[in-house]
């Protein structure tokens, strides 16, 4: 074991590769899987911007799941090495197959050929693999699915619809190619991988990295080690990292906390691990919990989507996070754990200021779990950003409202990101909606004082001015189609 | 020329097969399809000259204005893997990269003009280390005031360079007697290019003092020309050579200079390959942009709506250099009436230094900024007079025969405004959606729609007349191969792939005979940018010129073969036919020679069979006192009708349906040209709408990485998009009667910006005029309806 200690190993061009940390290889494992990838000549993967907005540096990786692979499109910058241990990288460069000694082009590529897809070449193999990993997992994708799949890919040239019209004609035949024909073996190899190493404690190159197979183990370090920063799903690290060449000393990876990354729907709620992705997660509350999945779809973009977490997306209390505000207003708890012991608390309770929360050094996020609309909730989402899709909200809300059966407020709760250094509730607004109904009056008067109530900032998304607007407004449209 | 089967190889290094041909179209592909998909094509930051490769990096002021007092890199001098750190003192040749005006230092040396203005290059054997190194480096200064806002440097006098003005007509006394008159201002925004690759340079010093430069220029002898100042040497020591570039759009046609001198200069001093790569946020801090404009106007108009008279004052936020900004106001002076005959017009064009990165060329190089004005002038007037406004625009449109003279004095010839209106109108249904839209606005409180339609017309040629000028060298190889070297630049549009079907038509051989080698300043000297869509234009013709001559020689070969065989005599050059890589006589079928053997007999008949082409077009003048001349070779056109959404609350806009009928002449190839149209469209669209810039109070520009700065993705194309090219329109006197095609389309999505403000002005009736600016962001649209929501209140 002491000898595998720094190191990991991944499928690479169909092999399992070994990659060794340290010195001797010039291999620190705080490296994107974006400049390993470079390094190791794999040169069809682009660095566009360094921090997942551009997905030039889209590559797949492949998981197994019930003894399959899954194919995921994820932004390589936005990955430390580490994070791939046991899974297989696919690139642009080994798409092609190998006929009669001759490489022959991937149906997905052919189809970006035929259908005039390129122009300057720079973003096209990020969009190829975003085009594979639909082609891998949709059957007959439509219009908006195929938008949806390739928003995290921006192409300054082309005007996008020859690349929607080639994603659309995908040959209608089974979807076979080398690595369906691979698929077993491949499953195996992984298996093999975890089974040999299943969980991995590096030091090299100045870097304690651990990644843990298990929660027990994963709080034994937490314990141990309460300096290491905890990485789930790491799109926030990895810009810092490759932005602001930030030195992190130690980590503690949850990415391989199988156990944490699920979804359970129970009567009156579902419950999330922290570690499952934002992705799947909206597969899960798709048609329980429709606010919540308008949320989901407008969360970065798919291949950041198949990165990040609840967990990530929680912990780290951004005041613009996506899903902060609406699991605020649906009253969503928290689990937390350490090595002895759990407790639960409100979502709200938890975070307690600008990136600031209420989790002890040696505690972890362990599970979410949100309270299902029910008759007597209305629920709705609200994320307004300069550009609808791949970006940070300029104000995002999450409004819940119980109403009692003379159609009287219950309980009100309308929760504003954007609008000061944490999520916050507009409680002036919420005290005047209680006991009355939601009338368009009532509601305009609310929105009056949501606009009075807020002091936020100025700033390159918008000016402060205009974020009180919208903030009054969003309530305002709330009242508008509630009353419809 | 028979229909060649599909797509070929890419490259000569490609092992890929190309894909056969599903019958959906037989033309091909882009020139490098094949190697973009499959990864294969290299940029120049994929390319890796091994362990001597140094990296370079620049650094930057951290102030707007600033002298500098002194610069200590002595510590920085001690972290191991840093080779070599300059400063200005180190430049062997000129501190100077003035592309036309010499104002632009290459390092500074005792002043900073901008947020960061590179003052020191560093090489080293790492990233990491350069930036350690560069945390070591002590710059003392003192601080100054800058000037950051073009309002304020107008306040302050701060011209840089002489102002300019067209006149025709006599303005004042046309206004005074219109029927109406209606005055304005209008701000236009910055636009970041966002090439997808950043500013990229690996230079390779060779031997005695040489310098071998990979380089992402659209302008290489350009390139060329200044590393060779900076670094002292004759133009003849530096090769720059351009394989592909990964995005450009006017911002690589002079600011790629910069990290090429900077990677040369750190060649030169440690004799080692250094390459310069900047990251993305660097790039988007450190490089111009598209000049804000900041322009007044006051159009005179009869009640029918028919414009009497427009004067209007164009200011250019021009940032700290001139770089190309007196060429950019030249164009939006020219472009001021767009589409439009205005018999009394009179346009000043002045530009302003700030305190910023010098702005640059960006797609349409100010002729988007100067047909914003009189399309919002006219979209007012509609508004004004109550008309609908492509009904105004239709009645002031140049005519083909009579009103047909411009500003400046050029005729307007081969107008195709007339027939494009006829084909867009009753493509797109114009007037019977315009009433939906308003039956729409009838019935829906909060959500608004409002519908445009624009035209553009663009002058075709650099207004720099000397600029208008290519070379091409071709060379014939034994087994009939050709591979053709253009002075153009592949940067996406498709270039290469027009030039390769000019020459194989021109040779009358196969598409997959001719391959396209690097854009290289060694294989063909003196070239101008790839720029003002003119790269298959000029470059095109200068091809056709080489492949004439080589024809010619073939000629007399054929003609020698054929007296030989004693069957004919006296032959005429021009009775002898290149067609299907066949070589025969027109008149007395028969005996053809096939390209190949005749190339060969030519070879052991001791003929060359290389030839150089030149091309300059013709008959274009311009006198600069007079405002008067011919500066374009022809016009381009273009109309497109847009229908827009949007969420009154939010200010959540989406474009519902563009329509676009196009004229690009014969294409050369259809599909890139809709590809460019659509591009261009889309990029406009993303002027017009989300791209903003801000800056703070210092002078740093807070939109620096697609995080804040947002370009159109895939969600923000028009939900229905339908392109048509104008059928039948061969455009006289150009390459295979092709038209240019990679700037004007970008103008084309005011039909979006102007769209978005029958929106706006639907949410109180289309009784107020809206206040409106460019970009049209959501807090344009916030701020303007809530304006006028404010006024109907208060009525």
């Amino acid at each position: 074991m002491s000898k595998q200690k720094n190191i990991i190993r991944f499928i690479l061009d169909g092999k399992t590769l070994e990659v060794a940390f340290g010195e001797k290889s010039g291999i620190s494992p705080d490296i994107s899987l974006l400049h390993y990838l470079r390094q190791a000549g794999h040169k069809s993967v682009k660095e566009g911007c360094g921090e997942g907005d551009c997905g030039a540096c889209t590559v797949v990786i492949a998981e197994t799941c019930d003894g399959k692979p899954v194919y995921k499109a994820i932004n390589s910058c936005l990955v430390l090495l580490p994070m791939i241990h046991g899974c297989q990288i696919i690139t642009a460069d080994s798409l092609s197959e190998d006929k009669d000694g001759q490489a022959v082009l991937h149906p997905v590529q052919k189809a970006l050929v035929d259908h005039h897809g390129s122009q300057c070449g720079y973003c096209t193999p990020g969009i190829v693999m975003s085009m594979f990993s639909l082609w891998k997992s949709v059957q007959h994708p439509t219009e908006s699915i195929i938008k949806r799949r390739l928003a995290g890919n921006l192409c300054r040239c082309t005007g996008y619809q020859p690349i929607i019209d080639a994603s659309k004609q995908f040959p209608a035949t089974l979807r076979q190619d080398k690595f369906s024909e691979q698929a077993k073996e491949t499953v195996r190899s992984l298996e093999l991988i975890y089974k040999e190493i299943p969980s991995l404690d590096i030091e090299a190159s100045g870097i304690r990295y651990f990644r843990p197979a298990s929660l027990k183990e994963a709080l034994k370090i937490r314990r141990n080690f309460s300096e290491a920063v905890v990485i789930n799903g790491a799109t926030d690290i990895a810009v810092q990292l490759n932005k602001h060449k930030i030195k992190i000393s130690s980590y503690l990876d949850l990415s391989g906390l199988i156990e944490l990354k699920y979804s359970k729907l129970q009567d009156h709620s579902i419950e999330f691990g922290s570690c499952i992705t934002i992705e799947e997660m909206g597969v899960a509350v798709k048609s329980k919990f429709p606010a919540l999945y308008e949320m989901i779809s407008v969360f970065g973009s798919h291949q950041i989507r198949n990165l990040a977490t609840p967990g990530g997306n929680i912990g780290s209390a951004s005041p613009i996070g996506d899903l902060l505000p609406l699991m605020i207003a649906a009253s969503a708890r928290i689990e937390l754990q350490n090595e002895t012991k759990k407790r639960s608390m409100l979502l709200e309770e938890f975070i307690t200021g600008y990136h600031e929360t209420r989790m002890k050094p040696d505690e972890l996020i362990t599970k979410i779990i949100i309270p299902l609309p029910t008759n007597a909730t209305l629920i709705r989402s609200y994320k307004i950003s300069r550009r609808k899709d791949v970006d940070i909200s300029t104000v995002s809300a999450g409004f819940c409202f119980e109403l009692d059966q003379e159609g009287k407020l219950q309980s009100a709760k309308l929760v504003f990101g954007g609008m000061a250094a944490m999520p916050v509730r507009a409680s002036a607004a919420e005290k005047h909606l209680l006991h009355k109904s939601l009338t368009r009056q009532n509601i305009r008067e609310a929105a009056e004082m949501v606009y009075a109530e807020f002091n936020p900032i100025s700033d390159a998304r918008a000016s402060a001015e205009s974020r009180r607007l919208l903030a009054r407004n969003l309530l305002i449209s709330f009242g508008e189609d509630h009353n419809k | 020329m028979p229909a060649e089967p599909a797509i070929k190889m890419a490259e000569k290094t490609n092992k890929i097969r190309m894909p056969e041909k599903n019958g959906i179209d037989s033309l091909p592909a882009h020139d490098s399809a094949v190697s973009h998909v499959s990864g294969e094509a290299i940029f120049i930051n994929d390319m890796d000259e091994g362990s001597k490769m140094l990296f370079g990096h620049i650094v930057g002021s951290p102030h707007a204005s600033a002298r500098i007092l002194s610069v200590d890199t002595s510590d920085a001098m001690k972290i191991p893997g840093i080779i070599a750190i300059l400063t200005a003192k180190d430049i062997p040749g000129e501190n100077q990269l003035g592309p036309v005006v010499k104002d632009e230092v290459c390092l500074a040396a005792d002043k900073t003009e901008f947020i960061g203005q590179a003052i020191a290059l560093i090489a080293a054997e790492s990233h990491e280390a350069a930036f350690e190194a560069e945390q070591k480096i002590i710059i003392k200064y003192s601080v100054l005031e800058p000037v950051l806002q073009l309002q304020e440097a107008m306040e302050q006098g701060k011209m840089i360079s002489a102002p300019r003005k067209i006149e025709t007509g006599d303005v004042e006394k046309a206004l005074s007697e219109s029927e109406h008159t209606l005055s304005g201002e209008l701000m236009t925004g910055p636009q970041e290019h966002w090439y997808l690759e950043t500013q990229t340079c690996l230079c390779v010093p060779v031997e005695r003092s040489s310098y071998y430069v990979y380089s992402s220029t659209q302008h290489p002898s350009e390139t060329q020309s200044i590393i060779a100042t900076v670094l002292g040497v004759e133009e003849n020591r530096v090769s720059v050579e351009v394989k592909r570039v990964g995005g450009a759009f006017g911002g690589k046609e002079t600011q790629a200079n910069h990290v090429a001198a900077w990677a040369s200069l750190l060649a030169r001093n440690t004799n080692r390959p250094v390459k310069i790569h900047l990251s993305r946020d660097t790039d988007q801090i450190m490089t111009g942009k598209r000049h804000p404009f900041y322009s007044k106007y006051i159009v005179g108009f009869t009640k029918s709506g028919l414009i009497q008279a427009f004067d209007v004052e164009l200011n250019a936020d021009a940032g700290a250099t001139t770089d190309l900004t007196n060429a950019i106001m030249e164009r939006a002076i020219f472009h001021v009436d767009n589409a439009y005959f205005i018999p009394n017009l009179r346009v000043y064009g002045k530009a302003w230094k700030t305190n910023k990165p010098s702005n640059t060329a960006f797609r349409g190089f100010g002729a988007p900024q100067g047909i914003a004005v009189i399309e919002q002038a006219i979209d007012r007037i509609a508004r004004y007079l109550g008309k609908d406004a492509a009904d105004i625009r239709k009645l002031n449109f140049y005519g083909e025969s009579n009103n047909n003279i411009t500003h400046f004095g050029e005729v307007v010839e081969n107008n195709r405004l007339h027939l494009l209106w006829d084909k867009l109108i009753a493509q797109s249904a114009y007037y019977e959606r315009k009433e939906n839209v308003d039956e729409f606005n009838k019935n829906n409180t909060y959500t608004k729609r409002g519908i445009a339609l624009t035209p553009v017309k663009f002058g075709i040629s650099f207004t720099t007349s000397f600029l208008n000028q290519a070379g091409a060298l071709i060379n014939i190889y034994t087994d009939g191969s050709v591979l053709v070297n253009h002075g153009g630049v592949e940067m996406g549009q498709g270039l290469h792939s027009k030039i390769r079907r000019i020459a194989a038509l021109e040779l009358g051989i196969s598409e997959d005979r001719v391959t396209l080698s690097p854009t290289c300043t060694a294989s063909v000297p003196n070239t101008s940018a790839t720029a003002a869509s003119s790269g298959a234009d000029l470059n095109g013709m200068a091809v056709k010129n080489a492949c004439d001559k080589l024809k010619e020689r073939l000629r007399g070969v054929y003609i020698k073969e054929m007296e030989k065989t004693g069957i004919f005599e006296e032959l005429c050059q021009e009775n002898i036919i290149f067609e299907n890589d066949k070589v025969y006589c027109k008149e007395k079928a028969g005996l053809p020679f096939s390209f190949r053997d005749l190339v060969k007999t030519a070879y052991t008949s001791r003929v060359s069979l290389s030839a150089t082409g030149f091309y300059k077009t013709p008959d274009l003048y311009f006198d600069k006192k007079d405002g008067k001349g011919r500066p374009f070779h022809y016009f381009a056109f273009g109309m497109a009708v847009s229908e827009v959404e949007i969420d009154t609350l939010t200010a959540f806009t989406k474009i519902l349906r563009t329509d676009i009928v196009h004229d690009v002449g014969d294409s050369l190839n259809p599909h890139i040209d809709m590809g460019q149209i659509r591009g261009g469209f889309v990029q406009g669209s993303g002027w017009c709408t989300t791209e903003e810039i801000k800056y703070d109070e210092m002078g740093h520009v807070l939109n620096h990485s697609p995080d804040t700065y947002k370009i159109p993705t895939i969600m923000d194309i028009p939900e229905i998009f339908n392109i048509v090219l104008l059928e039948k329109v061969p455009n006289p006197n150009t390459i295979r009667k092709s038209k240019a095609v990679g700037e004007p389309p970008f103008m084309l999505a005011f039909s979006v910006w102007l769209a978005i403000k029958d929106a706006i002005s639907a949410t109180a009736g289309h009784k107020t005029e809206p206040g409106f600016s460019l970009p049209a962001t959501n807090e344009v649209i916030l701020h303007s309806i809530e304006k006028l929501r404010a006024q109907a209140t208060n009525k």
